[in-house]
This record gives C-alpha cells, structure tokens and sequence, in this order.
C-alpha cells in the first residue's frame, strides 16, 4: 500500500489525465461503430438482404415448350425442335478486352468460324443487348458441350427449342409463323413476354397465341460477382407445355387442293388469253373446302406461299428479297383466301338467282330467249351517255332458257335482266339483301387473323365512293345492279365468303362462322381442353323454286359450262353441284403490268345428294372458269371422296373384334418355376423335376438351376402362406417350418 | 517431525515479483479468442469460391493458421525478454527498420499498386506492418526521457522520429498504413505530455495540409495524390463522387454487413462473402464477414472483444512501472484503436477507403504476426510491473 502510494506521484498526473483523454476517445470511436452496425444490421436489414439475394440469385428463364398443331387426324403441321446454341453473356467479362479477345480466338476455334465472324455475332446489333449473344446456332452436341467445358467467361452452350413446321409450305397461310416479339404486344403483357420472346405473327400461331404459348417455368441459379454458376438456389418452376391445336383441316385434302391450285396454273400459264394473245400470266390463286353442316374448314389454300420455316430465324436481305419479292410471286404471305377480294362472276348468278326468285322478278320455269345480249328497254332510265347494252360474253346466241338453262349455260343477258328487273323492282334493293344474308359484305368471323370483309355495291356505297374520291360519279344506275347480277362491277369477294355462301345454301340455309381450330387439347395426356363449337351467325329461308337451281347447277359439271372439266368425273359417287365464273379483273395486272386477265372461279357442293363440302376455287389470270378452275376443283373433291373412303376403310378396320389374346408360352426354366412357385416349394419341398411334371413341364427342359437366396420365401402349399427358406452354410436347404404337401392347384 | 517452514524472504519476494504471476491473462485470452475466431471467419469468407475453382477450400485457412502459429510465438518471444531492454536497442531497431523500408522501394514487389512486400518464392514480408511496432518502441524511448514534459525540440523530434519512415510508407505509397504511423505519433505524443498548444497547432497544420493534398491539383497543378486515392479518403462523405468500382465495393460491404440482420445468416451460409460479391473478403473487408454469417450479435460480440483487448492494454498503460512502459501500450493502443476504427468503420461506409488490415482477422502473414509481437510488448510491460 504503501509502494502503491509512493508511485502516484503528482508528476504522473498529466499522464493519467491523457489516458483518460485516450480512454474517451476508444469510447466515442466504438460508440459509433456499434451505432452504424445497429443501424445497418437492424434498422435496414431488410432491404439489405433483398439486396444480397438480387446478387446472390440469377433467375433463368425457363421456356415452356409451344403446342404443336395438328390436322383435325393428328397430323403434325407445327412442331418444335432442339438446336444447340453457342451465346455469349458479355456482361460476364471482368476485364472486356482481355476476355474478348479470348473468347473471340476460342469460340472461333472450336467452331469453325474465323474471329471476324465471331467478333461480328459478338458486335451484332440487331441482338437484344441485355441477353447473351448468339454466335453460332444448330452447332453439333459434342461441339456444344466441348464449348461448355472449356468455361469461358460469359459463353454457354445451350439447347433452345425451335418452332418447326415439318410440312413446309403445307397450309402455311394456316398456320402463320413464329416471329420476334413486337414492341406492342410487350407493353400489352410485360409480366408475360420480354424482347427476346417470339411469338406467333400470322395465322393461327397469332391468334392461339395463349394456348400455343403455355407458362415458362424459371431456374434460379446462384452467381459469384463474376458471374460464373457456382450452384441452384432451390427447386426449379418447371414450365407448363403449351397446349395442342387441332385444325379442322385434312392434310390430305388441303395438300391436293394447293396441288391442284399449282398443276392449274401451269397449265394455264400454257394457253393464250384469247383477250390479249399472251399466255395467261395464272401467277396466283386460293381455294377453300368448307364442311356445309359445321363449318369446319377441310382446306384453305392460298398461292404462292412459303415456307414458315424461313421466317423463324429472321430473315436475311437477300433470303427475303428472293422470297417475298419476286415479281413473278406475287406477296406470297398474304392469304388469299380470306384476304384476296375479287368479282366473283357467274359463280354469284346462284345468289341473283336467289334474289329473283325471292323478289318474283324470276319464273324459274318461263324461258327466256338469250340473244346474246340484254338491252335497257326504258329510253328514260337509260340516257345515251350510259351503256344501255349488255352483251354475253363474245356475244354467244344461247337460245331459249329458263332458270335452269341460264345457269348450265350461264347466261349473262338472263342475269342482266333479273339485275335490271331487280333494281326496278320495290326498293331496289333485293339483290343487296340476299348477298348480305348469304354472308357477303362482312367477316366469316373465322379464327385467322386479317380477314377482308369485301363489298357489296349498293346506291350509298356507290355515293360514299364518290364522296372518298375513288370514283368520279356516285350516282346508282340500272347497268350498277346489272353487272352485279353477273358478279363483277363494284362486288368484291373473298373466296372464303364465297365457300361459306354455298356452303349456307347446300345445307338448307344455316349460315356458320367457319372454324379452323377443331380443339384445343393437352400435349401430355391428350386430354380436349376446349372444343370449338360451331357457330350458326343466321338461318336462311330459300324461296320456290329453289329446286331449279339446285336443278341447273348440278347438270353444269355434267353438260354445262365445266363439263369438259369433269370428263371421266365419277358423278354417280361424289356427283358436284357447282358453277363456274370468269371474272374480269380490275387495273393492271402486278406480273405483266398491262391489263388483267380473267379471274377463272369454280365453286360447288358434294355429294350431289345430300352435300358435305362446299369448294371455292379461284384463280388470278387464268381465263375461264371452266378451263382452268373447274379442273383443279374437280382433283379436289375426287381428293375428299377418296379421303372419306380411305377413312371408312380405316374405320372398318379398326372395329373387327380383337384378335383372340392367346395363351402365353408356358415357361419351363428353372428360374420361372422357382419364381412362380417360391424356391423353398420347389426346390426344397418337392424338387423341381416334381413341380416340373406336375404343371406339364419337360424336366429335361429345366436348365441351370440359379443359387439360392437365404429366407426367399415359398409357399406353404397347406395353407398357401409364405414360408422361409433356410440356406445352411453348407448349401443345403430346408424350409423353415414343416409343411405338408398338397396339391398344386 | 515435519515443520513448515516459511521461505526464505528473498525467495518470496521473487515470487510475488515473478513477471509470470503479473502476465495480463485476460489480454492473452481476449487475442487467442480473435485470432481463432479469424481462422473460422478466413474459412466461411473463401471456401465456397475456392471450392468452385476446384482449389482446396481451406487454403486460407491453413494459411493464416501458420500465420496465428508464428505470430504466438512472436508474442511470446516478444514478452519474454524484459521490456526495459528494447528501450537500448530501440535506436539500432529503428535505424534497421528505416533500412528496410527504403529497401523495399527498390527490390520490393508491387502488389495492388503498393511496393510494399519482399517476397521470396511464397514467403511475404511486409516491412511497414513490423516497423509499426518498432516506431512504438523508438517513439516511447525517446519520449520516455522528458519525464512527462515534451517541450517543443522534444516534440518537433519526436514527429520527425514518426515522420521518416511514414514517408517511406508514403513512397510505397501505402496511405492506410501511413495514417497508423500518424495515429501511433498522436497517442503516444498526447501521453507522452506533450503541450496542448504544440498538438493543437500540429493539428491545425496537418488539416490544412490535408486540405492541400486534396485540393492542390486542381489548385497548383501537383498531383500527391491520384483522384482515386482521393475520392476513396472523401467516399465516407460523399459516396457519389468516388470512382464506380469503390462505390460498387462500398455499396457491396453494407449490403454483406446489412443482410446479416439480428442473428446473421449462419456460418458458411453468407453469400455476398462467400460469393466474392464483396471484395478482399478475406483481408480489409473481412468484418463483412463476420457480420453476414453472425449477424448483428456476432459483430457486436467481436466488437466487445476488441474493447474488451483495448481496455486491458490501456489497463496496462495506467498500470505500468514506468513511462516507457506506458508510452508502449499507448502506442500499441493507438495503433489497435486506429486500425479497428478505421477498418470497421470503411466497411461501414462511415470512414475513408484505406487498406488496412483487422488485427488478428484479415488474412495476412506480416499484419499477423506484427499484431501479437505488439500484444506481446504490453503483455511485457504490464506483466514487469513489480519485476526489479
């Protein structure tokens, strides 16, 4: 105590006074260390650890494999495939120019590409700058997985699924095509698409996006900062497929209806245009099959076409420029057959016949004498500055007809005057009606995406035209509704209102929306998901004498106007009610550049006797109707004649009884006799030549006996329990408990 | 028969005068506690990119496990011999540390953009990190003889005394280390009684020429220091202007320190450590570490540790014999205080940028060891307290 006492000595004292000084100062700096710990830890440590897993966590999208689509027998038209693909993540270099150049010299390399053309994928600005780049696709699996191995900073090799339409070209207008996401449809769903999304952009892949599209499921995947996969971070979202889409269309007849559309065209391409003296240029052309009681569509074609596979990938200049501008092919992506307008020519004479007949302007029965023209007998309604004088095509003299006649013959000067009487008669607008009831003038309202809806002239259409300065005088004349009798003036088409139209009129009178999608069904286990019904828009009363134009046209294929056609056409079997058309087109034509050539139009109804299917075909400067469209619908209902044969047939061979199940071979091996009947019976109990005998076995037949496994169970013949097999060590055997041997059976 | 007989008055004088008897345990403990703690923490904060390299996950651990090893027989070594001695030694110490330090200007090997390692194969020696603890001693000698009155050559010398191999520090440069230099000088200059007017007015001088430093280049056109190294002393202060890679780093650390919470993510579990988010995990940023695996409560806990280990040596320093003893604690007090504070603090954003190491848990074989022959100095010192 007191040396304690002797050492604080005052001298000491600023030193103590300094330590404490010292001591305040470890205070103050620890103090503010536990506060900004308190405040980082505690007080924001939620948005810390949402921080630390947003690094920690990189999350892959996952894509859902897109439905296929198939034909209404499961026919695939759309399907996916697996490509390899080599990408590259820049984002991942720590030091850009070194890993560049690296990744440039290996990549170029192991691909077979020179580092220009790597550098030139790494530099390509068309690709989404915050995904991987691709540099090579479809490369070989062993390529890929080489290129995985080598762990190059920011490149990976990975399978990507790709749309692939295996038909080709096969109802291409149908199906549409995959293509890259639009700016548009992002913002409508970005929750759901990002940039590097493809999408459907045509046909049905466009409008069953949601059902072809499915959900894609996400890996979560755990990253260092240099961004290098260093594990999963839980479970993966698989991703949900998406669903299956059945067309109501028959590969086989939609493939003899494109066939037919091609073989058509180059014949006519063959034979001079009696109007100009050239060859018909026949550059392009659509049919439609519809089924008349559901509306189901069989076939829709449309030429030229393409091929959706080209589109998938994007397409170079070039590849594009040969495609899609060709002169001599004329926009091949559009589909005719719902987009394409066109005069329909006589094949419209069933609906003014229709209107006459409905209007009493027409006596089905009355004859008419055809003088090779019709003339406006009124001097008052016809003024010289008009045409009063409507001539037949070349003027042809056809003599007495009625209803009937009129339409084998298709005359014109008798469709003249039911336009003119027609147009006299109460409003005048009767002819009008009937087309629109038929469903002209408006959408068919099927699923495809761009459909025309068409025109049918009448006085205010005819005035707002004039008044849009698409023709000089908005008056209505007499000779407007003539020439619409024949299916030409303002009158513009589709070829699928023109089917649907006949359609309606071959079943009675029930107008439909036509389908192109039958159902939607479940990749994995088939099951229909949605079936798509079919619609009746309107129910239609056909007038007397209905008859005589059901009458007349079925006598066209056989000694009408397409009865050169039909020559040798089994009428008995698959008889076709139709008529034929040449329209004269408007404008110049896109191929030549000089006046168009005649629209060649067919279109009918079969079975004669209770209709099926209605058939629209139409060919762009083709000539007349009967030369050149009559033909290629003749090869397309024999196409549905044999189809519906070939699958009575398939149907017939499907319902015989099953064939007897036969007896299976009885096997006679040791091993099957020691499973059968557990090793400890037969072998230990009774020995297996015994339980050979006794199920009518050869024991000669018996073979290597295989050794035997300690407590296998056998079975207790008396009391059919499970017993153990005791194996001694010396490899004899002996059941466990005592059993009595009883029967086998 | 048997009588106790009580020893021999001299024998127990010695015992109770043993440096043994005085050894300040608690110290001894409190160190041995960090260092093993920091091996566990060099493990969670490099094993998992370690492994994903394909390189033995305990690389670091084994590594600083040697480092610990030395450094303990350092501490020892350092405390056996009697501290009074290294007071006649300290002046051929300091003039070979000031060899050394020029030394490795010329020969030694740049690493992060600092000359300041030799190295021998894998062998790495970092003279600034010993010369710490050898500036203490020479530092304390000379003050020690003013007897608590530094009047001001005494002043003026001994920052000159500080000042040489700060420099040479400088010249590395190494500005974190340099900055020990300063905080070792103050402490133990303010102990040491030196005149509130001297400090006050060094004080005034070292801020405006810090004030220089930073703005001279825009100013005077000499560059001392390059933005980087500028913005990174500034970045506590203003996060924005400091270069995109620091910010990144910084912004980095507090999200490590932050998603460790209350009770941490467990122990290996960290993933902005563990997954390099955070740079130099193992070495400056090593506390983030130690944060994110044991959340709020292991942090404070090391923290508590580290205050628990100041206050035994400033324990030390009250306690001491005489004023060189005193004045060596001190120094070895300034120079913990300092590096914790700063260390920490940098993590947290809430001091400058400056590489320097946690004593006894960033991995490093100098820093290592140089810590526990520091240790090993108060140990000395408070354990001669009686010693004759």
């Amino acid at each position: 105590m007191h040396q304690r006492k002797d050492r604080a000595r005052p001298r000491r004292d600023p030193v103590r006074l300094r330590l404490g000084v010292l001591a305040i100062a470890v205070v103050f700096m620890f103090g503010a260390l536990f506060t900004r710990l308190w405040f980082l830890q505690v007080l924001s440590a939620d948005t810390h650890v949402e921080q630390a897993q947003s690094n920690q966590i990189d999350v892959v999208e996952l894509p859902a494999t897109r439905g296929r689509i198939l034909d209404r027998n499961g026919v695939v038209l759309a399907d996916n495939e697996f490509v390899s693909v080599v990408s590259v993540d820049a984002r991942a270099w720590q030091d850009p120019e070194a890993d560049r150049a690296l990744v440039v010299e290996e990549l170029s390399r192991l691909l077979g590409m020179t580092p220009a053309e790597v550098s030139e994928q790494l530099d390509d600005e068309t690709q989404d700058p915050l995904v991987p780049k691709v540099i090579k696709d479809d490369v070989e699996e062993a390529t890929r997985v080489l290129v995985e191995e080598r762990h190059l900073p920011g490149v990976r090799g990975e399978l990507r699924a790709v749309r692939n339409y295996p038909q080709h070209d096969l109802a291409a207008h149908v199906l549409g095509y995959v293509g890259p996401i639009t700016e548009d449809q992002i913002e409508a769903e970005p929750e759901r698409y990002d940039i590097t999304d493809r999408v459907g952009r045509a046909g049905v892949e466009m409008l069953f996006e949601k059902d072809l599209r499915g959900d894609p499921g996400r890996r979560l995947l755990e990253v260092n900062r240099q961004r290098e996969v260093v594990g999963t971070a839980g479970e993966d979202v698989p991703p949900v497929a998406g669903e299956d889409l059945y067309l109501t269309l028959d590969a086989r007849v939609q493939r003899a209806a494109e066939e037919a559309i091609v073989e058509q065209l180059e014949l006519a391409r063959q034979r001079q245009s009696e109007d100009s003296g050239n060859n018909f240029p026949a550059s392009a052309g659509a049919a439609v099959v519809l089924d008349v009681d559901t509306g189901d569509i069989v076939a829709l074609a449309s030429y030229p076409d393409y091929d959706p596979n080209w589109l998938i990938g994007g397409l170079t200049k070039a590849q594009f420029d040969s495609h899609f501008l060709d002169a001599q092919v004329p926009s091949p992506l559009n589909n005719r057959a719902i987009q394409g307008l066109y005069a329909p020519g006589s094949t419209f004479k069933l609906i003014t016949a229709l209107a006459g007949l409905r209007a009493h302007t027409l006596d089905a029965r009355e004859m008419f004498n055809d003088e090779g023209y019709f003339e406006i007998p009124d001097a008052d309604t016809c003024p010289t500055t008009v045409q009063c004088r409507y001539a037949n095509a070349r003027e042809a003299v056809l003599g007495l007809l009625d209803l009937s006649g009129a339409l084998i013959k298709s005359s014109d000067a008798y469709f003249y005057r039911q336009g003119y009487l027609l147009d006299r008669t109460g409003d005048g607008r009767e002819l009008q009606e009937t087309a629109a009831r038929l469903g002209f003038g408006s959408a068919t309202g099927v699923q495809l995406p761009f459909e025309a809806t068409g025109r049918v002239p009448s006085a205010e259409l005819k005035a707002q035209l004039a008044d849009e300065g698409v023709i000089p005088d908005g008056h209505w004349l007499n000779g407007d509704n003539i020439n619409l009798a024949v299916g030409q003036g303002f009158l513009a088409v589709t070829p699928l209102q023109l089917t649907n139209a006949y359609a309606t009129w071959a079943n009675g009178g029930t107008k439909l929306n036509p389908n192109i999608v039958d159902r939607v069904a479940d990749r994995t286990d088939g099951e229909v998901r949605r079936v798509l019904d079919r619609r009746v828009s309107a129910t239609l009363e056909f007038p007397t004498g209905n008859d005589v134009i059901w009458e007349g046209l079925s006598y066209v294929t056989r000694s009408g106007t397409a009865e050169f056609a039909f020559q040798g056409y089994d009428h008995d079997a698959f008889g076709v009610i139709g008529k034929t058309g040449t329209a004269q087109a408007e404008g110049a034509s896109e191929v030549t550049g000089i006046t168009r050539e005649d629209t060649a139009i067919f279109a009918g109804v079969a079975p004669r006797e209770d209709p099926r299917y209605a058939v629209v075909v139409l060919l762009e400067e083709a000539g007349f109707g009967g030369d050149a469209a009559a033909p290629a619908a003749r090869s397309i209902f024999e196409a549905l004649h044999s189809a519906e044969l070939e699958d009575a047939a398939a149907l017939e061979a499907e319902s015989p009884a099953e064939p007897e199940p036969t007896e299976p071979e009885l096997d006679c091996s040791a091993t099957a006799l020691m499973d059968r009947f557990g090793q400890g019976t037969a072998v230990v109990e009774l020995g297996l030549e015994t339980v050979a005998e006794m199920v009518g076995c050869d024991p000669a037949e018996l073979g290597p006996i295989p050794p035997l496994v300690p407590g296998a169970p056998g079975v207790d013949l008396a009391e059919g329990r499970d017993a153990p097999v005791d194996v001694a060590a010396d490899g004899t055997y002996r059941r466990l408990q005592p059993a009595t041997v009883g029967s086998l059976r | 028969m048997t009588s106790v007989r009580a020893p021999a008055p001299g024998t127990r004088q010695r015992d109770l005068r043993s440096p043994l008897r005085f050894t300040d345990y608690p110290l001894m403990v409190a160190t041995l506690l960090i260092a093993a703690f920091g091996l566990a923490v060099n493990y969670a904060a490099t094993w998992r990119q370690l492994e994903f390299e394909g390189e033995d996950p305990a690389f670091y651990l084994r590594r600083q496990a040697v480092f610990v090893a030395v450094g303990v027989v350092a501490m020892v070594a350092v405390a056996f011999v009697d501290y009074r001695f290294y007071r006649y030694v300290a002046r051929q110490g300091y003039i070979a540390i000031l060899i050394l330090l020029a030394l490795v200007l010329v020969v030694g090997t740049e690493v992060n953009g600092a000359r300041a390692w030799f190295s021998y194969g894998s062998f790495q020696f970092q003279p600034s990190e010993f010369g710490k603890v050898v500036v203490i001693v020479a530092l304390g000698a000379f003050l020690t003889r003013f007897d608590g009155h530094v009047r001001l050559d005494g002043f003026l010398t001994g920052i000159a005394i500080v000042a040489l191999p700060m420099g040479l520090v400088f010249l590395q440069p190494d500005l974190g280390t340099m900055l020990v230099y300063l905080a070792i000088l103050m402490g133990v200059l303010l102990v040491a009684g030196a005149r509130m007017l001297h400090i006050g007015f060094a004080t005034l001088i070292l801020i405006i020429s810090v004030g220089t430093v930073l703005v001279a280049d825009e100013v005077v056109g000499v560059e001392l220091l390059n933005d980087t190294q500028e913005s990174r002393l500034t970045a506590f202060v203003d996060r924005d202007s400091v270069d995109e890679d620091t910010r990144f780093n910084l912004d980095q650390s507090e999200t490590a320190i932050g998603a460790g919470g209350l009770t941490g993510r467990g122990f290996l579990q960290g993933t902005q450590t563990g997954l390099n988010w955070v740079p130099e995990q193992e070495t400056d940023f090593i506390f983030t570490a130690v944060a994110e695996e044991f959340g709020f409560v292991g942090a404070a806990a090391l923290l508590a540790t580290y205050a628990f280990l100041l206050f035994r040596v400033w324990l030390t320093a009250r306690l001491s014999a005489d004023l060189f003893g005193t004045l060596a604690a001190v120094g070895v007090l300034s120079m913990f205080l300092f590096q914790i504070f700063q260390n920490v603090g940098m993590t947290m954003g809430i001091t400058p940028v400056t590489g320097i190491p946690l004593p006894f848990l960033s991995h490093g074989g100098s820093s290592t060891v140089a810590a526990f022959a520091a240790v090993g100095l108060v140990l000395n010192v408070r354990a001669r307290r009686y010693a004759p």
